[in-house]
């Protein structure tokens, strides 16, 4: 073993030495992650393609069928991939529009935390299409409304809403939206509240903003001043006599 | 019974599947039974093949047996001969080594106390009650079948306690059978060793061997067969440490494992059918009698379960992927070595996955690698890239996605592994399911969020949303504890079913005390942090379970506490 130097100039060497070791251990991981970027795409594309292509034969054997979900959920890749047949075009069922519909239901729940469960029917189609993958067959917004019209045995947790020009998908139940209760909460101190108010105080879109005020409104809940400018809403619990 | 142990069920009574265990195909009302003796204790129940091993489940008694298919040796399967009887799959086990056929044979020359069972007496089923004599033609019987062995007629009830039994039969089976055996003809014949059956009693099966051309069970002394004349094989003399146990050796290593020899078998000793193989390992007997069709399903799937031997190759499969040790000189350590190794790894990944994915057979073959490198990239890329995460939601998506593996179910329910049985088993896999969904979403889910969880963890093996509301439908029926409720809108929702009603009793009971001038919808939402809708329904629901009473004006509908319910009557007369 060799000594080491001792005074300044070894100082010096050694932190040259350090900082060569770190350069290279940068490098390195780089390169790590560039392999392993480039591994990945490669493990999607190839999963992608076999989705499509074996949907069939994939079903069929239990066990390989968990170990390609494994891989999918690892890679990121969806493995409901089904074509629309001319049967699903035509009658509005099966595989195709059952796939869609729990693509969409699963983008709605994501983002419910931040839209309140009111996704636009743009932005949904764009997230449905990175989602499917570059190779799935095209959709339309008139598929997504099918698909959602195949949700209706189960209760109407999911609906198509029309505000102004815009399509909304609404996948918050009116029973089960907090939304509600936290507008509430947010008028109780002044008595009224306002769109431009709820959207301020709760980082809310507008959309999300107007829909909580006019369901209270419609319930007979909440109380409309339209001569007030914006147009105010009033709680009439919170009335209180002066 | 001994080969059988306890599975682990969850609350749905549903089997806990291993690691990377699939179920393929499931029968309802299958029989269990050992050699001959059917086990009426396990007569009806669901008979689960996975790919390691066959589960039978008893729904209403909520209880389970499993049978590792590593101990399988053989499967064989009989139609029935008579209508009366189904068809049923034999397997042949492989014992454990402390179930050695020898090692339950006592001691020659000890005396065994009449009121001691019998040799073998299994840790799970018996009853202490396993021998008996029949009322009817006196016979002494082994098994524990409800029924006689010999004439056939069903025990009587209560059974008759071994130790009036035996005075019974001396009795009543006459002169020719000297008492001093009656007592125990079975029980212990090793205690005297130059006992021989004679011909009048009722002939134990040593005494019998089997033709091995057409299967009759001729008498010992005979040399060829009664009926097809063929030569019957030549007694082997049994191992020297039992020279005188009355097992069944099995005579000829060609003879096959015929039911009818096991049978035999079964009854001579008391419970587990182990026939000692000619090179000394023990064998097992058990069948399974499907009662209501679906044993080709089962045959194929025990067969092909069998031949692919899932359970051995999982050790292998880890191996794979672990970067192979590189045989690096002592000189070359360091940074280069670092390097080099580094990009080996890469190169063999590369190789892989293009190998895996040249076509399907090849990535069905190596499918369980492929998963483990799938996990070890993602993992990788977690580390590495959890700071620089893409776009808006593709982060939300992330986070929804690590949820949803979390939740996945391994082995979905399918129409083809369950028959008709899919919608109950469904139900049972679904409420699996709810019990780790629900714990999250406070106790209520919409089904249409439920169909989309579900449906994820299923990955591609896809359910209707009728499917679905067939299956909550039928949480009542097998006594789920979920229940799908209606809101007035229409809205279907799925909450535990212990979790309903009382506890929101009690919470809304709780703050109506609370609040002076009574409650409205309005406040309970608010305080509750719940829609007014359902602060509606919840107040309404407290009102009719009669703990708060309402005050109906003009200014809406508010609740008071109900006082009356905790009125005690002050005593009368004082």
């Amino acid at each position: 073993m060799a000594r080491r130097r001792a005074g300044i100039s070894g100082l010096q060497a050694q932190a040259r030495t350090n900082a060569d070791f770190q350069r290279v251990g940068e490098a390195l991981s780089q390169s790590q992650l560039e392999q392993l970027k480039s591994q990945l795409a490669a493990f999607k594309t190839n999963l992608e393609d076999f989705a499509l292509k074996y949907r069939k034969d994939i079903k069929r054997d239990p066990k390989f069928r968990m170990h390609f979900q494994r891989m999918c959920t690892n890679i990121g890749v969806d493995p409901l991939a089904s074509n629309k047949g001319f049967w699903s075009e035509l009658l509005g069922v099966g595989d195709f529009y059952y796939e869609l519909g729990v693509q969409i239901a699963e983008i709605c729940i994501a983002t419910r935390e931040r839209n309140g469960g009111l996704l636009d029917m743009v932005d949904l189609k764009r997230m449905l299409e990175r989602l499917r993958g570059k190779d799935a067959q095209e959709i339309s917004e008139d598929d997504i409304t099918r698909s959602i019209k195949t949700l209706k045995p189960l209760g109407n947790g999911f609906d198509v809403v029309q505000i102004g020009s815009r399509k909304l998908v609404q996948s918050v139940p009116r029973e089960l939206n907090a939304d509600f209760a936290t507008v509430l909460g947010l008028a109780q101190t002044k008595g009224c509240t306002t769109v431009r108010d709820v959207e301020a105080r709760l980082g809310w879109h507008p959309d999300r903003a107007q829909r909580v005020l006019d369901e209270l409104l419609k319930d007979g809940i909440c109380w409309l001043d339209a001569q007030a400018h914006p147009p105010e809403f009033w709680v009439a619990g919170f009335f209180v006599s002066q | 019974m001994d080969c059988w142990t306890p599975v682990q069920l969850t609350a749905a009574v549903r089997p806990v599947l291993l690691e990377g265990e699939t179920v393929a195909v499931m029968q309802k009302d299958v029989g269990l039974y050992e050699g001959k003796t059917r086990l009426q204790e396990f007569d009806n129940g669901i008979l689960t093949v996975t790919s390691h091993r066959i589960l039978w489940i008893d729904e209403s008694k909520e209880t389970g047996l499993q049978l590792s298919l590593s101990k399988t040796r053989g499967v064989d399967h009989s139609s029935g001969i008579w209508k009366a009887s189904s068809p049923k799959i034999i397997l042949t086990l492989s014992a454990g080594p402390g179930q050695s056929a020898l090692a339950q044979v006592p001691i020659a020359g000890v005396s065994i106390p009449s009121n001691v069972m019998p040799v073998t007496s299994p840790p799970t089923t018996s009853s202490p009650e396993i021998r008996w004599t029949c009322s009817i033609c006196a016979h002494l019987n082994n098994t524990m079948t409800g029924k006689c062995d010999l004439c056939g007629v069903t025990k009587i009830l209560p059974p008759t306690p071994p130790a009036l039994a035996a005075p019974a039969s001396a009795v009543a089976s006459g002169p020719s059978q000297p008492s001093r055996n009656s007592t125990s003809p079975r029980r212990s014949p090793i205690t005297h060793q130059s006992f021989q059956i004679s011909p009048t009693s009722h002939a134990p099966p040593r005494a019998q061997t089997e033709c091995p051309v057409c299967t009759f069970l001729n008498h010992s002394d005979l040399q060829a067969c009664e009926i097809c004349e063929a030569v019957l094989p030549k007694e082997v003399p049994p191992p020297a440490s039992s020279a005188a146990y009355p097992a069944p050796v099995r005579m000829d290593k060609t003879t096959p494992t015929t039911p009818a020899v096991l049978l035999d078998v079964s009854a001579s000793r008391s419970s587990a059918v182990m026939v000692a193989d000619s090179d000394n390992n023990t064998v097992a007997i058990i069948k399974l009698s499907f009662r209501a069709g679906g044993i080709d399903q089962c045959v194929r799937a025990l067969k092909s379960a069998l031949a692919e031997r899932a359970w051995e190759r999982q050790v292998v499969a880890v191996e794979l992927v672990r970067p192979a040790p590189v045989q690096t000189a002592p000189g070359l350590g360091g940074i280069s070595s670092i390097m080099r190794n580094v990009e080996q790894f890469n190169a063999r990944v590369t190789t892989t996955v293009d190998e895996a994915f040249s076509d399907l057979d090849a990535l069905m073959d190596k499918a369980a690698d492929m998963v483990k490198l799938a996990e070890s990239i993602s993992n990788k890329l977690a580390q590495t890239s959890a700071t620089h995460a893409g776009a808006d939601d593709s982060l939300e998506m992330a986070t929804f996605r690590s949820y949803l593996i979390e939740l996945g179910v391994d082995s979905p329910v399918t129409k083809k592994s369950t028959g008709d049985m899919y919608a109950t088993e469904l139900a049972r896999q679904l409420a699996d399911f709810l019990h780790r969904a629900l714990a999250t979403r406070g106790g209520m889910i919409a089904l249409t969020d439920l169909y989309c969880l579900f449906n994820r963890a299923r990955g591609s093996a896809l359910i209707s949303p009728n499917d679905l509301r067939a299956s909550c439908r039928l949480f009542e029926s097998l006594r789920l504890p979920f229940r799908v409720r209606q809101f007035a809108s229409g809205l279907l929702v799925v909450q535990a079913g212990n979790h309903s009603d009382d506890e929101t009793i009690a919470r809304v009971i709780k703050r109506v005390a609370a609040a002076e001038n009574g409650l409205s919808a309005t406040d309970l939402a608010r305080l509750e942090n719940i829609s007014v809708v359902l602060a509606t329904e919840q107040l309404l629901l407290a009102e009719s379970n009669g703990g708060i009473c309402r005050d109906d004006t003009v200014q809406g509908l508010c609740f008071f506490d109900n006082i009356l319910k905790n009125y005690t009557i002050p005593p009368v007369g004082r």
